[in-house]
Formats: structure tokens, C-alpha cells, sequence
């Protein structure tokens, strides 16, 4: 079994995740990551596996790999998710499929083989990630916003049914940040979000991880069915 | 280190990963032998006068039986690391066909050895 404490954080070849597993990589946890791409992480703490999060044969593999050589899952974070900005006139059952496959069913499948590997060890800890455009209820991402919303109950329940393994389940709802997912966003959509949150200004990667953080932390472990907005939402 | 899953070719072993090992047909004391080991780390978890007997004939579930919901996930879950181990192929014991059967595979040791050995045989041999 791993001496240190091991990590799996999905989707890492960019953006949060990438920055992710970089803060826990020279945390000195052992940084299991994946993505479809490969990421441009070269630290010895981290070893990657390319696979979509919605591929349950290859989920399940890295993880049967996962028990083969580290023998424990101290934590998982659900990073990835893809967003789509549309009217619900004009988006496609394809884009509808696509969104919820990787946000909500990968969320799924993620929790369900991690929380297999972490009963043994009657501990872990899972961070989900929602989004503000759940609460904020934003017109133009009704399948974004629903897929977040889904992961909500999701964690809320799951909460509840692994709590009796020592699991807690929690959540993040990131803001508007500076990544790949907002690029194709207009400014001035933007702006009229960031003018709802209590606080008025982009989020940075350091606010998700310090949110992350206090729920690893083992003192968190009367936390759980949370989730946690930034910027006051 | 990058693994990339499903395998790209089928010619040789993937880092990390459990070696591929020939699927031999499962027979009943194999995988009954499985069945005490899942017993054995469940048992760990569960007080002494709450513990599974080590018998053929042990009910698991019903109103005499030695599981409750707590219990059953987590022979379920310790029984599938274990064949995951023993024949190299992953299984999921408690799928929809699986709970919806009138009568339960899980209720007895005995109706459980006999549903995983179906159950591996139709993965093991398609």
C-alpha cells in the first residue's frame, strides 16, 4: 500500500485540474490525474490516464490499476466538465447527451468506484463540482446549469449513503474563472453574472483550492452534503 | 507515467495494470474459497455476535438473515475486488437483473456461490 496519501483528480490536462494537481502534487500526495488529452504535467508525483469519464470499462480499469499498486483512495475530486452556452431552441440532443454524460453520469460512475477503493479504509473524501449557474439559474446554459444542479442531489444524497464508510461528499460551485470553459462566454454575459455574486469580481484557481483544501482537511470530517459557492451566491 | 485506457494494442502488458491472466472455468469450491475470504474482511467490520457463519447454509438476507443493507454492499464489494483478483475480469454482482430476481441470489451462501459462478462464467466465456 502507498505510504502517502493518493489523490484522483479528473480532467487535468488543462485549467483547474491541471493546477490542481500541481497544488497537491507538491502537497507530496501521490497524484493520480485523467483526462482525454494528455496534460503537460512532468511532476514525479503524478501519473496520468487517458480516458473519457464516461467510459465505464476504462474507468473501472484505472481504477482495478489504482488498487493493484497503491492499495488506497484518500480523495477524489470531480473536476471535469464540459459547458455549452445555447438557447434551447437551437441546441442539439447530441450536445444535451455529451453534457451530461461527463458532467453527471462520469460525476457518477467517478464516486461509485472510488467509494469501493475508500470503504476499505472506512475514509475518504469527495469533492463534486457544481457551478453558480445552478443557483443563478442562467438563461442560455439550461443543460450546463442542470447537469450542475444534478450534481447537487448527487452529492447530497451520496452524503448520506456513504457516510456509514467514513466518505464524505461535498461540493464546490465555482464562479466565472479565467479558463478554457468560459472562453467562448461574451463579456458582457459575464459581467451581468459576476454583478449577482455578493462579491464582484472573477474567481481565481486559488479560491477552488482553498474551498477544496477545507474539505480534504481531516478536521472536515463532520462536513458533508455540502456545497459551497463562491462569491457569495 | 501515462496509461491510456482501453488498451491500444493487444501486445503486452499495460503499466500498472494486473498482469492478463487465462480465465480458467470457475467451479465451486474456487469460488466458494472466494466467498470466505469476503466473509472474512466483512466480518472484520461487524461485532462478534453480528458475525456471518462460515457455513454453506448461512442465510444472508431475509428476516434470519446475517446482512443488512450495510452489510450485503460490503460483501458485494469485497467479493468483486476478489474475483477481480483471482480471474482478472471485472464483474458487477448486483446489477438491475440481479436485485429484480424474485428470488434473491444473495440470500443463502449456497444461492450466492451458484450465481457467481454464472456470473463468471458468462464473463469468462462470453
Amino acid at each position: 500500500m502507498a505510504d502517502r496519501p493518493v489523490i484522483l483528480i479528473t480532467g487535468t490536462s488543462r485549467g483547474i485540474g491541471r493546477q490542481l494537481a500541481e497544488h497537491y502534487g507538491a502537497k507530496d500526495y501521490q497524484v493520480v490525474g485523467c483526462s482525454r488529452r494528455e496534460p503537460a504535467i512532468t511532476d514525479a508525483n503524478y501519473r496520468h490516464f487517458a480516458l473519457d469519464v464516461a467510459d465505464e470499462p476504462a474507468v473501472k480499469k484505472m481504477f482495478t490499476a489504482m488498487r493493484g499498486d497503491y492499495g488506497r483512495l484518500d480523495a477524489l475530486v470531480n473536476n471535469a466538465g464540459i459547458a455549452s452556452m445555447n438557447h434551447i431552441l437551437t441546441t442539439p440532443m447530441a450536445t444535451v447527451l455529451d453534457v451530461l454524460s461527463t458532467n453527471v453520469a462520469g460525476t457518477f460512475l467517478f464516486c461509485r468506484e472510488a467509494a469501493k477503493l475508500m470503504q476499505r479504509r472506512r475514509a475518504g473524501r469527495i469533492v463534486n463540482f457544481s457551478s453558480v449557474a445552478a443557483p443563478l439559474k442562467l438563461e442560455g446554459e439550461a443543460i450546463y446549469a442542470a447537469s450542475k444542479a444534478a450534481v447537487i442531489s448527487l452529492t447530497e444524497v451520496l452524503a448520506r449513503e456513504l457516510a456509514d464508510f467514513g466518505i464524505t461528499v461535498n461540493a464546490i460551485g465555482p464562479t466565472p474563472i479565467h479558463t478554457d470553459l468560459i472562453a467562448s462566454v461574451p463579456a458582457a454575459k459575464l459581467d451581468s453574472l459576476i454583478a449577482r455574486q455578493a462579491i464582484r469580481r472573477y474567481g481565481e484557481i486559488s479560491d477552488v483550492i482553498n474551498v477544496i483544501d477545507f474539505f480534504l482537511r481531516p478536521e472536515s470530517d463532520f462536513v458533508t452534503g455540502q456545497t459551497i459557492f463562491l462569491g457569495g451566491v | 507515467m501515462t496509461d491510456r485506457w482501453p488498451p491500444q494494442d493487444s501486445g503486452g502488458e499495460q503499466a500498472g495494470a494486473h498482469p492478463a491472466r487465462p480465465a480458467p472455468a470457475p467451479d465451486a469450491d474456487r469460488v466458494l474459497a472466494l466467498i470466505w475470504h469476503a466473509v472474512d474482511e466483512l466480518n472484520e467490520l461487524l461485532p462478534e455476535d453480528a458475525r456471518i457463519a462460515k457455513d454453506v447454509d448461512a442465510v444472508l438476507l431475509g428476516e434470519s438473515g446475517a446482512l443488512d443493507s450495510f452489510g450485503l454492499v460490503n460483501l458485494v464489494v469485497a467479493l468483486e475486488h476478489r474475483i477481480e483478483d483471482e480471474f482478472g475480469t471485472s464483474v458487477t454482482l448486483a446489477d438491475e437483473k440481479a436485485m429484480s430476481k424474485s428470488r434473491s441470489p444473495f440470500r443463502s451462501v449456497r444461492t450466492l456461490r451458484d450465481y457467481v459462478a454464472e456470473v463468471l462464467s458468462r464473463a469468462t466465456h462470453g
